[in-house]
């Protein structure tokens, strides 16, 4: 299968609590974006926690993620690192994964980055596309002077600087107005056609409708016993 | 006339190396690091307490002694460094008790007084002028650290420095490992600061323990004065603690003219730093940056 897979998912945050995820199956195919839904503590930064490899080192995990033809037993704890390197968070808050005071271009140059930066200049940019055109930033505009949609769309495109297969969005509009949302609407559009498997947490179900692209949209929802779910 | 403008250029050069090191601790921290303060003792004691130890040339002499001031201020920072990294201690605690573990050791290893009057001085080995001996040597050597440290800034790690004073998440965000852009910046600051110690125990012919005490003060007090009079955008600039020290030393020399009486000078400097950054708390302009 070409896209995400999740075989399996058990997950509880310690040995005595319940099982927050409990025998969790679901899969998210590429060519479409996925809103991820649900109420505030229902589990959804959890979810992108385990897809992204940074879950607790104490918490107790069980089950297999399989991005293409690739499997992660997560029982296996080499796999953590091996998640990091092929799904990328991007948060709410850009402001967290952008550097106010460099230019857009330097933003790029240093999200791609090894994991031990050396004496060496930066490395170039991949040039993913043309973003002066599609959306209006300059790559030699210092980003404290960009928009927060703008902020936020570089900060997506930051993290397709690492090479990865997933990106992860969790509530990226949320601070953001209709301009700006639409903004980061198309820039998601232009990366879900290039084949990047995009799950985006969201609160608001209009936005949904105002995608244009091919969308599907998942509730998690928790039973009486904690244990959390999602819909397919 | 002549000896002011040589008295303030030797000064300016003996400092250069302390004042860089404490911009790059101020760019990742983002507020002053007190264990350059013992990086400066270390360089000056470890450095000075070799001399008598080598019969060489007097060149290869100063060779061997600068690494020894740049590895003993790079050890002091590889301490304090690993404490907040490793042990999760804030930094400021961890460069007090930086200060106290090298307290020891300096008692211990060389005692708490070097002289090196009664050998040769290895800073007079390209002399220019006699009067002047040491200038020409300092000369060559600031102009190397300047080279060297305006390559260093446009890096990789250059450019990480930056981020971390910045927005020390981004690292997390990308896997780029925090602990040691900030340990490499903690060493590099240091090592130049252990340069800058050696340097001064040279000229003077003497290093003892509490010298590095307001040092910090001194680099912090020339940084802010030289932001607040030469504004300059860029991220980091080698032009900032360029302009720092040329500033700085300008109003010690301009003070000495007047007839002020420099025992009232650390006085002076925590002043200006308290004036400047007053002002800017007035006109709101964000001040945890120190204006650096």
């Amino acid at each position: 299968m070409k896209g995400l897979l999740l075989r399996a998912i058990s997950f509880s945050f310690n040995k005595t609590q319940t099982p927050f995820f409990n025998d969790l199956s679901t899969s998210f195919e590429r060519d479409a974006l996925h809103f991820i839904m649900g109420k505030n503590g229902v589990g959804k930064t959890t979810l992108f926690r385990i897809l992204g490899g940074n879950y607790p080192a104490d918490s107790m995990i069980a089950g297999t993620i399989c991005i293409d033809d690739t499997c992660y037993d997560l029982t296996d704890a080499r796999n953590k690192q091996q998640l990091k390197t092929r799904v990328q968070l991007v948060t709410q808050n850009p402001k967290d994964m952008t550097i106010g005071c460099l230019t857009v271009e330097e933003n790029m140059q240093m999200a791609s980055l090894g994991h031990l930066p050396k004496f060496a200049p930066l490395p170039s940019a991949k040039p993913l596309y043309d973003i002066q055109k599609q959306y209006g930033i300059s790559p030699l505009m210092r980003v404290d002077d960009l928009s927060g949609g703008q902020r936020q769309v570089l900060a997506i495109l930051m993290a397709l600087q690492r090479h990865c297969s997933i990106v992860l969005l969790d509530e990226p509009t949320a601070a953001l107005d209709d301009k700006n949302s639409a903004l980061v609407l198309a820039c998601i559009k232009e990366i879900v056609s290039k084949g990047i498997i995009v799950l985006f947490i969201t609160h608001d179900k209009e936005l949904a409708r105002l995608y244009d692209g091919n969308a599907t949209c998942r509730q998690i929802t928790s039973d009486e016993n904690g244990t959390r779910c999602i819909s397919s | 006339m002549i000896n002011i403008i040589a008295n303030y250029l030797h000064q300016l050069l003996l400092h250069m190396p302390l004042i860089c090191g404490t911009y790059i601790s101020v760019s990742l921290l983002k507020v002053p690091d007190l264990s350059l303060e013992s990086a400066y003792t270390c360089g000056a004691l470890f450095a000075s307490a070799l001399l008598p130890m080598l019969p060489l040339p007097l060149p290869l002499q100063l060779i061997v002694l600068i690494c020894v001031s740049l590895a003993s201020g790079a050890l002091v920072g590889l301490l304090s460094s690993s404490c907040t990294m490793f042990l999760r201690i804030p930094h400021l605690l961890s460069s007090i008790i930086t200060i106290g573990i090298y307290h020891g050791l300096y008692q211990l290893l060389v005692g708490s007084y070097v002289a090196t009057t009664s050998y040769a001085n290895p800073l007079a080995c390209l002399q220019l002028s006699p009067y002047y001996p040491e200038m020409g040597c300092l000369l060559f050597m600031q102009g190397i650290l300047l080279v060297v440290l305006y390559m260093i800034f446009k890096t990789q790690l250059g450019y990480c420095f930056v981020t971390y004073g910045n927005n020390a998440s981004f690292f997390d965000h990308f896997s780029i490992s925090k602990r040691y852009v900030f340990i490499m910046g903690i060493c590099i600051a240091n090592s130049l600061a252990g340069l800058s110690g050696y340097l001064f125990a040279q000229s003077t012919g003497f290093a003892e323990m509490n010298m590095g005490i307001g040092k910090v003060l001194l680099c912090i007090t020339a940084l802010i004065l030289s932001k607040t009079i030469i504004p300059i955008k860029k991220p980091i600039s080698l032009m900032v603690p360029i302009y720092a020290g040329l500033l700085f030393f300008a109003l010690q020399q301009l003070l000495l003219l007047i007839g002020f009486n420099l025992r009232y000078f650390t006085m002076i400097q925590a002043l200006v730093v308290l004036v400047i950054m007053a002002f800017r708390q007035r006109n709101a302009q964000p001040s945890d940056s120190l204006g650096v």
